[in-house]
């Protein structure tokens, strides 16, 4: 629930230990390793030279080498069991960075990566036999040589005329010029006629003209040899040949189906290398030394300076002035239950250094904003339940691990508090007995039927009293309000700036408690509580460091911004009961349309229909409203509440460790 | 019949029919529109990018909302006109405007944020197709058009409840 302090860490190892020593802290996994800082301007620093990235570049190669293979598996595989739900293996770290078995998975993704290729290139092999055979398909009537060409005494021509043109009027338009002519008809298709046309060289050039007249034009049937038909077969014998290489290949392929584990484990080793050569290419090197600059979190600084003891370096760490502070990186140290907040803090920013860490102050008001606007014992149960299920099943990891983690909390809040505010599913309980014809269940809060005595009703009767729910949920607004204020007014005093605390924030709560009295008539002056007006007198103040006539309008801006401000913020709470209201609305409807046409058929009948609409129904109403929940919740932190006193901007803690996408690691000492 | 006699008989009725009417018609409409905007942008994407499906179908989906609750207050406005109960006919005049008046916020809001709320999921299908791991940003960005579908379901429902 804070920010852990850093260090900044300045180490010169020696070059012969590097790639251990960058081992060694890939495993402690504390440090992070920047761009050192520019020293250029002494002779001495500027003839450091960076590391070679041939390492670097070979581990890219490496890593997009078995992701393609990956990729191919994936496509011309067989299909994979499991889905979403399939837990990731877990493995020890030795096994993670065993030199063979990361040599066997690049070569086989190696192969894989040829297959792929060989798949690519039958494909485009095919593509051009269908495309020549095509071409030929005009000519298979045709039985004389394709690459018959004119002689000396015959002229030869293969060529087409439009679909259109009357063959017969055309032989006659010949006939009439010529008797040395012979028009042999080949075939034809929805546009061209195809023929060849040979005639004495004598008569050519009076057959052109006809020929001309008839609109034929020559075909281009350059590079065939034999006739049409011959061609046609070897070409279907080479796409045989084609589709069965094809086959074979994609068969090879699916071969290699029960090697994608160890593939994506490769695929990991491959980002571990990359992050460690990333880290060694921000270093300095002499000739036999190495300098390295970076960050390491205080509690892990005996640890790491314990471990650096082996190797032949020196060392220094330093705190961080304060204009260091914006390049810090920052890191958030949370327990259990604070710690899934930490995805909806990054979302918007991480906080500065120098900031507060919002998650444990965020964490009870975000569980019960959710909780609030969700109220349903039935949807909250499902929810907890859901994420539970994913949580203990998958295990995830990262932002989606924490959103789940998070959301088993809020589906709890949601079950408790829909239990208080007489909501499962909606009025399940209600509909269903009555549609029944049966007494409606009496349970304390959940379920109390009119004229029950005895039981507690619902605390909050969002369908039946949405007033009282509004004024509640904007007075747990104002409360979060509140208590931003006071983290504000803390922050302010802890540097020191106790006047501007109290001048800026202090004044606001007098005039809310005078407010507060004014409502209840108590105190007065001149009909006025005194605490009031010491308020706004103090409200004075605001243009203290405003000068002339810039105090007037200092005064009026702070007096206008903080009264829409406050004012608006604590309005925008009412979105708690909106959301509460339009899930309980239409989960009734549904409930009702479901009771409807059940309500006149025998129970046997009528209880299926009912469960069916009931399921479908609530079930879109539970996603839709948990993505509109989750949103608006969200929404009351960045706006409303952050808007008191968050300070953004921080730099994300990266440290060089081991993040594995497809196992996970065993913890071993 | 006279013409004060036939308002008196049918009016009440009529107005409130018409209120139900236009609550889930235009909110309809606009969930039509909005869906179909961020169908044809998630088709686009598709073609390139077929995995995409579950990210595209979520972002289309959003503002198909608007329909739903225009049905939700049509659905309880012909609840509370007695449609069911088989007491519709002395549905008074007043009463009947009531009901049309009250269904006026859902039918304008759900017409205008629908169509506005499916450009936003349009616009966000650009997000998965540059950056996926980020496509829920652009899903917060859709829900913050639906708040105001949801405030002009609110108000309609009060009205819809507590009008007479």
């Amino acid at each position: 629930m804070s920010i852990v302090k850093m260090k900044r860490l300045r180490l010169i190892g020696m070059r012969a230990e590097r790639e251990a020593m960058l081992r060694q802290l890939q495993h402690l996994g504390c440090v992070q390793i920047d761009e050192p800082g520019d020293r250029s301007d002494d002779p001495h620093w500027a003839r450091l030279t960076r590391p070679d990235t041939g390492a670097l570049n070979e581990a890219k190669d490496a890593r997009s080498s078995v992701e393609n293979a990956l990729k191919a598996l994936k496509k011309y595989g067989p299909k994979q069991k499991g889905g979403l739900l399939t837990p990731r293996p877990v493995i020890t770290e030795g096994e993670l960075f065993d030199d063979e078995a990361y040599r066997t998975g690049l070569a086989d993704a190696g192969q894989l990566v040829a297959l792929e290729r060989r798949i690519s290139a039958l494909y485009a092999e095919q593509n051009k036999l269908r495309t020549q055979k095509l071409a030929l398909a005009p000519w298979l009537a045709l039985d004389i040589p394709l690459e018959t060409s004119s002689t000396a005494e015959v002229a030869v021509q293969f060529g087409a005329v439009a679909a259109a043109t009357d063959l017969d009027a055309f032989e006659g338009a010949l006939g009439a010029v010529t008797d040395l002519y012979e028009l042999m008809r080949a075939g034809a298709d929805n546009e061209l006629k195809y023929l060849v046309f040979l005639c004495h060289r004598s008569v050519e050039e009076d057959c052109q003209a006809v020929l001309k007249e008839y609109g034929f034009s020559r075909s281009a049937l350059r590079g065939w040899t034999g006739t049409a038909a011959e061609n046609d077969k070897r070409l279907d014998d080479q796409l045989a040949a084609a589709a069965k290489e094809l086959e074979d290949t994609v068969a090879r392929v699916g071969e290699y189906a029960s090697k994608k584990g160890a593939l994506e484990r490769c695929l990991d080793r491959a980002d571990q290398e990359i992050a460690r050569e990333e880290a060694r290419c921000r270093l300095l090197d002499s000739d036999a030394a190495f300098f390295l600059e970076g960050w390491v979190p205080v509690p892990d600084e005996s640890k790491l300076l314990e471990r650096l003891g082996q190797y032949t370096c020196c060392w220094e760490t330093q705190d961080p002035e304060p204009e260091d502070y914006p390049v810090v990186p920052v890191k958030l140290k949370n327990n259990r239950f604070t710690e899934p907040l930490t995805t909806i803090t990054e979302m918007y920013s991480l906080p500065a250094y120098d900031g507060v860490d919002p998650n444990g102050l965020m964490m009870p008001f975000y569980v019960f904003f959710f909780g609030f606007m969700f109220a349903d014992l039935g949807y909250g149960l499902i929810l907890a339940g859901a994420c539970a299920f994913i949580n203990w099943k998958v295990r995830p990891k990262g932002g989606f691990g924490q959103l789940i983690r998070l959301m088993i909390m809020c589906g709890i809040a949601s079950a408790v508090i829909g239990f208080f505010t007489g909501g499962f599913f909606s009025d399940f309980l209600y509909q269903f007995t009555s549609m029944l014809g049966l007494p409606q269940p009496v349970i304390p809060f959940l379920s109390v039927p009119d004229g029950a005595t005895g039981v507690p009703g619902p605390l909050l009767n969002v369908m039946g009293d949405p007033m009282t729910v509004l004024v509640f949920a904007l007075a747990v607004g104002f409360v979060q309000i509140v208590v931003g204020m006071i983290v504000k007014f803390w922050m302010l005093c802890r540097r020191g700036q106790v006047v501007d605390a109290v001048l800026d924030i202090g004044t606001w709560w007098v005039i809310f408690a005078g407010i507060g009295l004014f409502a209840a008539g108590i105190g007065n002056v001149a009909g006025y509580p005194v605490v009031l007006i010491i308020g706004c007198l103090m409200l004075l103040g605001q243009g203290r460091t405003a000068k002339g006539f810039g105090k007037v309008t200092a005064i009026i801006g702070a007096v206008y911004n903080g009264v829409t401000g406050y004012f608006g913020d604590i309005l925008s709470y009412s979105r708690l009961m909106v959301m509460m209201l339009a899930g309980s609305v239409i989960g009734q409807v549904f409930n009702i349309l479901g009771a409807m046409p059940g309500g006149g058929m025998p129970p046997a009948i009528g209880i299926p229909i009912f469960f069916i609409i009931f399921i479908i129904g609530h079930a879109f109403n539970i996603g839709l409203n948990v993505i509109g929940t989750y949103v608006h919740t969200s929404r009351l932190q960045y706006l409303e509440f952050f808007k008191q006193f968050y300070e953004e901007g921080g730099r994300p803690w990266r440290p060089l460790n081991i993040a594995t996408k497809y196992v996970d690691i065993k913890e071993e000492e | 019949m006279t013409f004060g006699e036939f308002l008196t008989q049918y009016a009440g009725a009529f107005f409130g029919f018409l209120g139900a009417a236009l609550a889930a018609g235009l909110a309809c409409v606009g969930s039509a529109k909005g869906t179909g905007l961020a169908g044809e942008a998630s088709a686009g994407l598709l073609a390139e990018d077929p995995s995409q499906f579950s990210k595209c179908m979520i972002l289309q989906v959003i503002p198909g909302t608007q329909g739903l609750y225009g049905l939700v207050i049509g659905f309880l406005a012909l609840m509370k006109m007695g449609l069911f109960s088989g007491t519709v006919g002395e549905l008074t005049i007043a009463q009947g405007l009531i009901v049309l008046a009250a269904c006026i916020p859902m039918a304008l809001g759900g017409l205008l944020s629908g169509i506005a709320q499916g450009r936003v999921a349009a616009a966000s299908i650009n997000i998965v197709a540059k950056n996926p791991n980020d496509w829920s940003k652009g899903m917060v960005l859709c829900i913050i058009v639906e708040f105001y579908a949801i405030l002009s379901l609110l108000i309609s429902f009060l009205m819809i409840m507590f009008g007479f």
